[in-house]
């Protein structure tokens, strides 16, 4: 029996507290890697060295760098990043297979750049943002620590109610 | 044990006057302090005894003989005599007769048992005092035998022991007794070996017993402050929290605390996504495909 389109697929709340936990992360790796570039150019010249301030245009472009990298790198290994993890999503094509290096980038790009097409998710039957759709991926439950194999089954998309242990 | 019949002086030389050994020195030649005996004399005696009584006897027979017919007819006569006499007379002196020969009866029977009573008892002290009963008894009384014969469980069972412990000093007698060398002597081991503790534990009723203890007043009897002072509760304590990994049970304890929290999250922002999107169905007037 095919579940319904929307069955097993992640809604707005939990992606939106997944794309915060990942945004915190992001701001986070962003703000470490300012503190490692200003420790290496300490190193490299403590005589002339002063805190660098970078432009908001350098900022922004760090930190879509860093969230691209980041969503992508999650993404095409585990299927999940520490917000997914944190909530028990995952990522994965339709087929229910990993997402491959290019299109995790894709979805990546797209994500960072379009943020606001997670909202579609809302209204879209099967609950797929516009990324999802342009890509070909879905969201879904998955709390097992299984690396994706238990997710993967199309018919164990639905996260069994009575085993909530991850 | 009376001695040898003696023969006097004077017949002993008359009897022995054949005798090879006259004039001899030998055993019958007499001096003052011999007392001889003699056996051809015994014998002769002991015949003359016989003829006189092998004549008494054929006398008492022949005299027997001839006075039994009189005798005979004489107590027929009598016998004739009293029943004729106690036809013809009459009842009344027949009466008196009876009676006055009871009571000479009674008189008779008195005096002999009077006779008795006097005669008796001398003479059978006189008898035991001659007697000595004990030999008697040992050399001729099997006491084995009659001990055989002898029912002792029913001896025992008509004995009163309760009467005879009861007259029993048992104090007196557990004074006499060194108990230290009784239980030195006994094996405990072996004894307890013996004993299967298990159907005697299963005999107590622990419970009875349990009800009939007054905790109060055992707890009462406690002195908890001396035995609080006796006890070392620094190194109690220190040695218990040795034994607890401490840290470790706080790492369980958050991890378990942490991941009941995101445990909590995940359900409660399925939840919402539910929610969230009925309420988008209902605004869209949407069809929600049937759960399966």
């Amino acid at each position: 029996m095919s579940a319904p389109p929307g069955e097993g697929n992640a809604g707005l709340v939990t992606r939106l507290l997944v794309a915060a936990v990942d945004a915190i992360a992001v701001v986070i790796a962003t703000v470490g890697l300012y503190l490692g570039v200003t420790g290496v150019s300490f190193f490299w010249s403590p005589l002339r060295f002063q805190w660098p301030q970078p432009s908001p245009w350098t900022s922004t472009l760090t930190l879509v760098v860093v969230a691209a990298a980041y969503l992508t790198v999650a993404w095409a290994t585990t299927g999940r990043t520490y917000g997914a993890t944190l909530l028990g999503v995952r990522v994965l094509a339709r087929s229910r297979s990993r997402l491959g290096w290019v299109r995790a980038m894709l979805r990546a790009i797209i994500c960072v750049l379009v943020p606001i097409g997670l909202l579609w998710s809302a209204i879209s039957p099967a609950r797929r943002s516009w990324h999802d759709i342009l890509v070909g991926t879905v969201v879904v439950y998955d709390r097992y620590r299984d690396r994706g194999q238990h997710a993967m089954t199309p018919e164990r998309t639905t996260f069994p109610t009575g085993d909530r242990s991850p | 044990m009376a001695a040898e019949p003696a023969c006097d002086r004077r017949s002993a030389r008359r009897a022995c006057a054949g005798s090879p050994h006259r004039g001899e020195a030998g055993p019958w030649r007499l001096t003052k302090a011999t007392r001889v005996t003699c056996p051809q004399r015994r014998d002769d005696r002991a015949h003359v005894s016989d003829v006189v009584i092998g004549a008494g006897a054929a006398v008492v027979g022949l005299a027997a003989g001839l006075a039994t017919p009189v005798l005979s007819r004489a107590a027929d006569l009598v016998g004739r005599g009293v029943g004729l006499v106690i036809r013809h007379v009459s009842d009344t002196t027949v009466s008196g007769l009876a009676e006055r020969g009871a009571q000479v009866r009674a008189e008779a029977e008195r005096l002999a048992a009077e006779l008795v009573g006097w005669l008796v008892p001398p003479v059978v002290d006189a008898a035991v005092a001659e007697l000595n009963l004990t030999q008697l008894v040992a050399r001729h009384v099997d006491i084995d035998y009659l001990a055989a014969l002898l029912d002792v469980d029913a001896v025992v069972a008509r004995a009163d022991l309760d009467a005879v412990i009861a007259r029993v000093d048992i104090a007196a007698v557990l004074d006499r007794v060194d108990l230290n060398t009784i239980i030195d002597r006994l094996d405990l081991d072996a004894i307890v070996g013996t004993v299967d503790l298990d159907a005697v534990a299963a005999r107590i009723d622990l419970d009875a017993i349990v009800k009939r203890v007054d905790p109060d007043a055992v707890i009462a009897r406690v002195d908890v402050d001396a035995t609080l002072a006796r006890l070392d509760l620094a190194a109690i304590a220190r040695q218990v929290i040795d034994e607890i990994d401490l840290p470790e049970i706080l790492r369980q304890s958050t991890g378990a605390v942490s991941s009941e929290a995101v445990r909590e999250i995940r359900d409660e922002s399925m939840l919402a996504d539910e929610a969230l999107a009925r309420f988008v169905d209902r605004v869209l007037r949407r069809r929600r495909a049937a759960s399966p």
